[in-house]
């Protein structure tokens, strides 16, 4: 007989309203979000991810993920970061503090930080950055201190406020496609450099449009680096249970369907198969 | 509280309530053990299993639209062994009624799939999901064609000694047809609807979102056609019927229930809110005592009996 279920062991309380305790534009069309809610703060794991629901209503019909941000064990508390995109992002940002918020998490399996991890390279592209302020704030925990964080954007006013990323002495390099700040292309076209500069045990952690983490994926590939990275798709249960948001990964040569919401969110670079 | 009777039988299935899983939107009943006690469910309605192992289709395979949900999952599943190998092990632990959803290209799978199932003592009933196209009819849904749907329950139910239910598709121009065609054939109960064949195209992209083009619709959009359906077939059968399509909560079930449901079926809305079918059990209770119904079974089809 299998190992008994987890419901049998009594674990509960996935889903739960939680109070806002902050909810306010940060820059241009990002928001950040304060919740309190310790269980997850505690407990929850970089690149995991919130499943929220924006509004107790039918249309918009399905929650709305949100890769954590940053959490405070101490305080109990974790914040996302997020980009007014349509309507439920839209409902998201006319919270006040005090309000509630319909939640569940932690969903998704989190950055894999067992590894012999020396120094860091984050590569965010647009909102794709908010999971990487978690994942340095938990390799800063664990004494790794060489973090790089390359940010890019379509344009200035797009680049995701980068002030929490210093202050945690984090070295941000930026780019942008028209120019109007930093490296005018893409964020891809300095990662090579910045492999270079790099040594051993050196990770790079990126999460972005897929495009950008195809180059970060072949990039890292050419230089036999370390590579995870954080894919997007619609998820509705997130779960496991609708198998609506799966990738093509590679799994012992043989091609198959992971979910981004229970498999993933995270992936090793080399097990991403690009054709889709 | 206790003297109200929530219980039903649909075609020697007891259920301790009404409600149930729709197919295909609660994995194997393991999936939510985190958010409350799935024993607490009439029964669990697994994802339709297959001969072979399907990977299903690519992706995009879901797109919201107006209070509803576009899929195209393709029946992604384990297939038969691993059901039986794996996956069933793991139902051991669950104690409320488990029913089956098979699925298959020909009408030879599908009763391969029955043979199999039969064998399988855990298994308290077995549903046909019909929505599949038949491979050797060019690709037509067994499920849209009278016949068709008569010759595949009559070889299936001549496998299996447990209960069968055919889950019928709406994708038809005469549901009441259809129905009576399944229970002809052997169906001792049925279950309606599946999902609205649908569509879904980007206007910036120019293509169609779903990358299978066309993908089945579900969720509240779909509910006043599902609850029409299931009072045009009550009336036609008198075999139960479990009624699907866009239940959120217990008045959703009612209208079910009154239209001549004897169970419904939860899909979409697990999605949403985790714990709905537990929220429906207590809200049917809650609906009864108030209204001094002393036993559910007395609200199946009473908006037209
Ligand atoms: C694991 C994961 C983590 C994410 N983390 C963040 C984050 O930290 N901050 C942030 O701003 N955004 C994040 N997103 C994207 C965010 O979920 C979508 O922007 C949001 O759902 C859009 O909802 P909307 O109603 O405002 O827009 P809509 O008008 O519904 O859609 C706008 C676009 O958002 C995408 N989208 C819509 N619904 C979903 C859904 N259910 N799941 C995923 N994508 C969807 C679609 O590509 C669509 O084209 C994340 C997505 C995933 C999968
Ligand atoms: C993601 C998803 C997957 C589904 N998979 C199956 C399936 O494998 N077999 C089946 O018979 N029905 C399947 N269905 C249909 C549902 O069981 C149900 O009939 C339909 O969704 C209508 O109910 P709802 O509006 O409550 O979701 C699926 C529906 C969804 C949304």
């Amino acid at each position: 007989m299998g190992q008994a279920p987890k419901c049998f062991l009594g674990v509960n309380g996935m889903k739960a309203n939680v109070k806002v305790m902050a909810n306010f534009r940060v820059k241009e069309n990002y928001y950040l979000m304060e919740l309190q809610r310790p269980e997850v703060a505690k407990n929850a794991r970089a690149g995991q991810f919130i499943h929220a629901r924006c509004k107790d209503s039918k249309d918009p019909l399905l929650r709305r993920p949100f890769s954590i941000y940053s959490l405070d064990s101490d305080k109990g508390r974790i914040k996302i970061l997020y980009e007014i995109k349509g309507m439920g992002t839209e409902l998201l940002s006319k919270y006040k503090e005090g309000d509630f918020l319909d939640i569940m998490a932690p969903l998704g399996n989190g950055f894999n930080l067992e590894g012999n991890i020396s120094s860091a390279i984050l590569v965010g592209g647009g909102i794709g950055g908010a999971p990487l302020m978690a994942l340095a704030e938990s390799l800063k925990g664990r004494g790794i201190n060489r973090i790089y964080f390359l940010v890019g954007a379509q344009s200035k006013d797009k680049l995701i406020p980068t002030v929490d990323f210093e202050s945690l002495g984090v070295n941000v390099i930026t780019a942008t496609d028209d120019g109007s700040e930093g490296h005018r292309g893409y964020i891809t076209d300095l990662l090579p450099m910045k492999l270079k500069e790099s040594s051993e045990g050196c990770t790079v952690f990126a999460c972005g449009p897929r495009p950008m983490l195809k180059a970060v994926a072949q990039i890292c590939a050419r230089k036999n680096i370390p590579c995870q990275l954080s894919l997007e798709e619609i998820i509705s249960c997130g779960v496991g249970a609708c198998q609506g948001c799966v990738c093509k990964v590679k799994d012992n040569d043989t091609e198959t369907y992971h979910r981004v919401c229970l498999e993933g969110p995270v992936f090793d670079s080399g097990e991403v198969v690009w054709d889709v | 509280m206790s003297k109200i009777n929530l219980s039903v039988d649909i075609a020697g299935i007891k259920m301790q309530n009404p409600v149930t899983t729709a197919s295909g939107t609660f994995g194997f009943g393991l999936d939510y053990l985190d958010y409350f006690d799935v024993n607490q469910l009439g029964a669990v309605v697994t994802k339709t299993i297959t001969i072979n192992r399907r990977m299903g289709n690519p992706p995009p395979r879901i797109i919201e639209t107006p209070s509803g949900l576009l899929n195209s999952i393709g029946l992604a599943n384990p297939g038969i062994d691993e059901f039986i190998q794996s996956t069933l092990l793991d139902l051991e632990h669950i104690k409320a009624p488990i029913i089956v959803s098979i699925a298959g290209d020909t009408e030879e799978e599908y009763v391969e799939l029955a043979e199999r199932l039969d064998k399988v003592d855990k298994i308290a009933g077995i549903e046909l999901n019909v929505s599949c196209p038949n491979v050797r009819m060019g690709g037509i849904q067994f499920g849209v064609c009278p016949e068709q749907v008569n010759r595949l329950t009559k070889a299936s139910a001549a496998a299996t000694q447990k209960p069968l239910i055919v889950k019928l598709t709406p994708n038809v121009t005469d549901i009441v047809e259809v129905a009576c065609a399944a229970v002809e054939g052997g169906a001792r109960s049925l279950s309606l609807i599946n999902t609205l064949l649908g569509m879904s195209i980007d206007i910036n992209k120019r293509k169609p979102v779903l990358a299978n083009n066309v993908g089945g619709l579900a969720g509240p959009a779909i509910r006043p056609v599902a609850v029409r359906m299931v009072w045009q077939v009550a009336q036609a059968v008198d075999v139960p019927i479990i009624g699907v399509g866009g239940i959120c909560d217990y008045r959703d079930a009612l209208e079910f229930i009154m239209a001549g449901a004897a169970s419904v079926g939860v899909g979409t809305w697990n999605f949403v809110n985790p714990t709905a079918c537990v929220d429906i059990i207590e809200g049917l209770r809650c609906f009864c005592l108030e209204q001094g119904v002393k036993d559910i079974n007395e609200l199946v089809g009473c908006s037209w009996k």
